[in-house]
This record gives C-alpha cells, sequence and structure tokens, in this order.
C-alpha cells in the first residue's frame, strides 16, 4: 500500500457536499486507501470494482444475451425513436456534460426529461419559484455563521463531513469553531445529528408546518392560541425565535424530511419564507442537502437549456414544466409511458413498489456501471465508466458551486463513458428517424 | 400495534448502495428500527422479524432495537426496494412520493423470512428477477 500511487484533490462522487480535498492511493487499476474520505465515500472508492456491469447485453428469449456497443447502442435508438411518450431518468450521478446531451435527447424523441430531484428536493424547487430563496455558499457558511439549524435532515448519516468541513466543527475566518456556533436539530428522531446538537427540538411526524407557521407568527410578535403544537408546548417555539433572532448569521438546512412527509413543498414555502422574515430581523440564509453529488449539476444544466430544473416533457415539441404530470413517478405509476432510458439511477429499486412495477413494464434502457434491479429489468443495459472514478467531468455542488471531477481509475476495459453513450445514441436516433428534425414525426 | 413509517439514507445503507445484490445491502435496508418499549409490547426481541402491512402491501423485516428512541409508534427504514411496497406514489401534484409519515400496522412475523432481493423484484413482474 505504502507503494502506491497518491492524487490529492480529488472531488468526492458521493453526496452533495463535494468534499474536494479527498488523497487517494492508488495500488494498480484500485483505491487502497481515500484519506479525508467519510465512511460512504470510502466504500464507493474502495469497492468501485464490485457488482459491476461489463458487457452490453439486450434481453432474448426471456433472458439476456451480451452484444457489443455498436449494436445495443442501435436497438436503444430504435426503441426511443418508435415510443410515443418515453421517460429519460435519472441524471444525477453522472456528470454535466452527459446532461447536457441528455436534455437534446430527450427534445429529439420527444421524451420527458427528470432527474431524482422530483424525488428529493423537487418541491423545495417548486417553493423556490414561489417564494425565492436567501442562500450563499457553503465558504460564507463556514467563514461567518454563528447558527446552524438542520431541520429534517441527519447529516451525521447522509452527509458525513457537512459539520466539519462547512459548518459548526468547521474552523472558519470569523468563526473559529464549534463554540463560535450554536447548533439546534428539528427532528422526529433523536439521531445521530439531534445527540450532536445544542438544542434538540423533537416535533410530532408530519408537524413541520405547523411548526415552521408557530415559528413565523412569534417572529411577527402574534401570540400562538394553541397550548400544543406539533406536539410541543407553544412556549417553545416562542423561545426558538427569539433565538433565531439573536444571531449574527444563521443558516437553515433543511433534508427530506420536509420534501418527502405531509405538505411536501409547502412544508419548503414555510422554511423559505421564514428565513425571508428573519431577514427583516437579521442576517439568515437556508440551503436544501442534496443528496446525489451531481443533482444540483442536473438542476442548473436542465434549466439553462430548456428554462426548467425537472420534470420536463418535450411530447408537444417545446419544453413543458409540470411535476405531478410530468414527473418520473407519476408518469411510472399512471403507465404513460411506453419506454424508458435510465442513466445512473435505480429507479425500480427507489420507486414506490406500483410505479417501479409501471415503470418495469416497459422497454428500459440502462446506462450504469453497475448491476443494479433496474439493470435486471432492462431492455438493454449499456455499462458506464463510473463518473468521478473512471471518469471525469463537471459536477455543481449543493450550493451552485461547479467543481471538476477527476479520472483515477481505468475503467474496465472498453466500457465506455455516459457522455459517448449518450451522444452515439443521439446519432442512432436521428439516423432512425431518417433526419426528421426534432420530435417531428 | 399500528405505526408511521419513515424512510431515509442511513450510513450502512449508503455504503452498499452501489452493490444492491450484496448481503451488506440487504442486510441494511431490511432493519426495521422499532422503539425498545414498542419491541416489548409486540412480545418480540430485537433479531427476530416483524411484518409491516398496509393498503398497498405487506413486507417482512428484521427488528432492531432503535438507537434514536424514544420514538414510539414510529418505524424506520433504510431507504429500499422492501420498504417501498409500503410507499404511497401519489405526489399530490409534486413529483414527490410520500417516502416519510406512513401509517402502517406493525406484526409479530418471527417465523417468515425476510426476502431475497431477486425474489422480491420477482413480483414486479416478468422481468423484474
Amino acid at each position: 500500500m505504502g507503494e502506491g500511487r497518491v492524487i490529492g484533490n480529488v472531488v468526492c462522487p458521493f453526496c452533495g457536499c463535494c468534499c474536494d480535498d479527498l488523497e487517494l492511493t492508488i495500488d494498480g487499476n484500485a483505491v487502497v486507501s481515500a484519506k479525508n474520505a467519510c465512511a460512504l465515500s470510502q466504500a464507493k472508492f474502495e469497492s468501485a470494482l464490485e457488482e459491476r456491469a461489463l458487457r452490453p447485453r439486450e434481453r432474448a428469449n426471456g433472458g439476456f444475451s451480451e452484444t457489443d456497443y455498436e449494436r445495443a447502442i442501435r436497438h436503444s435508438a430504435e426503441i426511443l425513436a418508435e415510443a410515443k411518450y418515453p421517460l429519460l431518468w435519472g441524471w444525477s450521478c453522472t456528470s454535466c456534460e452527459a446532461q447536457s446531451v441528455g436534455v437534446e435527447l430527450a427534445e429529439e424523441v420527444g421524451g420527458v426529461l427528470d432527474n431524482t430531484t422530483s424525488m428529493c428536493h423537487g418541491p423545495g424547487l417548486l417553493a423556490v419559484h414561489d417564494v425565492g430563496e436567501s442562500t450563499c455558499t457553503l465558504g460564507e457558511v463556514r467563514h461567518r455563521a454563528d447558527l446552524i439549524i438542520y431541520w429534517g435532515c441527519n447529516p451525521a448519516h447522509a452527509h458525513p463531513r457537512h459539520m466539519r468541513r462547512y459548518t459548526v466543527q468547521s474552523e472558519g475566518r470569523f468563526r473559529k469553531g464549534r463554540g463560535e456556533r450554536k447548533m439546534i436539530v428539528v427532528d422526529v428522531r433523536n439521531t445521530a445529528t439531534a445527540r450532536m446538537a445544542d438544542e434538540f427540538i423533537r416535533i410530532e411526524p408530519n408537524g413541520d408546518y405547523e411548526a415552521l407557521a408557530a415559528i413565523r407568527t412569534c417572529l411577527k410578535g402574534e401570540e400562538l392560541e394553541q397550548e400544543v403544537i406539533a406536539g410541543l408546548p407553544s412556549t417553545r417555539f416562542e423561545k426558538l425565535a427569539d433565538e433565531l433572532i439573536d444571531c449574527e448569521f444563521g443558516v437553515l438546512f433543511f433534508g427530506l424530511g420536509l420534501t418527502m412527509s405531509k405538505g411536501k413543498s409547502r412544508n419548503i414555502d414555510a422554511a423559505l419564507s421564514l428565513v425571508r422574515d428573519l431577514n427583516s430581523k437579521t442576517k439568515f440564509l437556508a440551503m436544501p442537502m442534496r443528496g446525489h453529488f451531481n443533482v444540483t449539476g442536473a438542476n442548473e444544466v436542465f434549466a439553462w437549456q430548456t428554462g426548467y430544473p425537472f420534470a420536463i416533457d418535450f411530447s408537444q415539441g417545446y419544453p413543458r414544466y409540470n411535476p405531478g404530470d410530468t414527473s418520473g413517478v407519476d408518469i411510472a405509476t399512471r403507465g404513460d409511458c411506453d419506454a424508458a432510458l435510465v442513466v445512473a439511477s435505480d429507479p425500480i429499486s427507489n420507486f414506490p413498489r406500483e410505479a417501479a412495477e409501471g415503470l418495469a413494464s416497459v422497454p428500459i434502457i440502462t446506462i450504469d456501471p453497475h448491476e443494479t434491479p433496474t439493470t435486471s429489468a432492462s431492455e438493454v443495459v449499456l455499462p458506464s465508466a463510473m463518473v468521478g472514478i473512471e471518469a471525469g467531468g463537471t459536477v455543481y455542488r449543493m450550493d451552485g458551486v461547479p467543481l471538476t471531477l477527476r479520472k483515477v481509475l481505468e475503467p474496465p476495459e472498453g466500457v465506455l463513458q455516459d457522455a459517448e453513450i449518450l451522444s452515439a445514441i443521439l446519432r442512432e436516433v436521428r439516423d432512425v428517424r431518417g433526419g426528421a428534425i426534432g420530435h417531428a414525426r | 400495534m399500528k405505526a408511521i413509517v419513515l424512510t431515509g439514507r442511513s450510513l450502512a445503507q449508503g455504503r452498499a448502495k452501489e452493490r444492491k445484490f450484496s448481503e451488506e445491502y440487504m442486510k441494511a435496508s431490511t432493519a426495521c428500527e422499532v422503539d425498545p418499549d414498542d419491541l416489548e409490547s409486540l412480545g418480540i426481541q430485537a433479531g427476530q422479524n416483524v411484518r409491516l402491512v398496509n393498503g398497498r402491501g405487506s413486507v417482512v423485516l428484521r427488528a432492531v432495537k432503535s438507537s434514536q428512541a424514544p420514538h414510539r409508534g414510529m418505524v424506520f427504514v433504510a431507504y429500499g426496494p422492501w420498504v417501498n411496497v409500503l410507499m404511497d406514489p401519489d405526489s399530490d401534484g409534486t413529483g414527490m412520493p410520500t417516502l416519510k409519515g406512513i401509517e402502517v400496522e406493525v406484526e409479530p412475523a418471527p417465523d417468515e423470512e425476510v426476502k431475497e432481493l431477486r425474489s422480491l423484484l420477482r413480483e414486479h413482474g416478468p422481468k423484474g428477477g
């Protein structure tokens, strides 16, 4: 191990923290140690070669038969070109360069382009459309924040270095460490993150909107009429409102505890409105705890190119955006799509079962480095290099800062990158369609 | 026992999520974290199986004593195809299915087995396995 090649300043391709200080030791074509990496990141780097899809394959006679990229790409193009309403899903664990080709492909086939945002912070983006967002970079948080709130998230498990690199445990220019920062956690369970907090406020499940509204009421100087709110005495929210006003630079980090529970986008609407209200009294900002390492990039790229961050429907020949109608889970549950292209995602595992069954009933083309339940249910499987390990590219950190991923290992022999595969499918689709322009048929 | 199911990322599930057919992933995604007092009410011990049932389906999981108690009437299961049997795909017009706060009935199932992933997937249709 000691004689391995060391590569520094590697950006982690796991969560939205995109930590860019990893130091990898490479022996042969394997990562043998990952200094500065969290437990999630270490597992990803050190098990990069396990459960890999290595050869393109197609469904045949009730099973699969191996083929080559040329044939698998042609078959994929034929499926997409013939489909009336294909769903192009995933995109959050690949590079911005691949995402950009995906937009072109979705427009070409008149499909629906949706990224995993619609199953994570999509409701948050809907709230941003309505309320706006006071935010900043994680660097500003590190240097200036004296109050950190984690609401409905458990970074100790999902973003293990968030606190160390960017918030309460980080050493900033104006805030030197844990002693100069206060940490409040609002959640329904006493999580590992909650146990690290100065204050843990345990609310009842699905009580987030009520709790946020109560704090806003207190900020406005109005009295709370109920004695118990979200399972807590209303006086607790009066105290919390005072604590929020008393900070000099506060940041509310919110997680899927808000977006996935009752209220969904309205919970985030309330959270962003609270932050907006707080700015009349002090400095306060908000940021979602983005999960996949380039889900923010998917929102950025899709929004630049189509005007919308996710759930984009090209079936009318122009981009339409109506989450709840044009979003992946809704389309799969209704059985509206007649084919699917899945890129770097595993919806058969991650969708609610009814939606997964809907998806499994149509021909799926999957581009993924790994064997997954979705590759098992696919018509065509196109193995790809692992972005951030075997392929470089651009990603956006959760605060919207772009970073460059590095290629540190060689992909398995003959395995192509996502962007190459997608570009080839796009060319073939155009060929199949005989030069027809756009989605017109 | 009536309970609310929360799903989410756990460190163990996150470490194994790119090795879906591994024992590590199955162990992480089939652990149902139950409040210790609820375990006692159910008359089972940690490590025994429970069945979670609602109008959408039912699934057998391994009960684990929660380290995040007290949270009586609430169980936690990491994201994955097992717990997704119970989840509501209705997105309420947002695109987001309801993956937290789902109501279920929790029953002791010490003699039932947790399904292996491929067996679970076969229920998704003829291509699932």
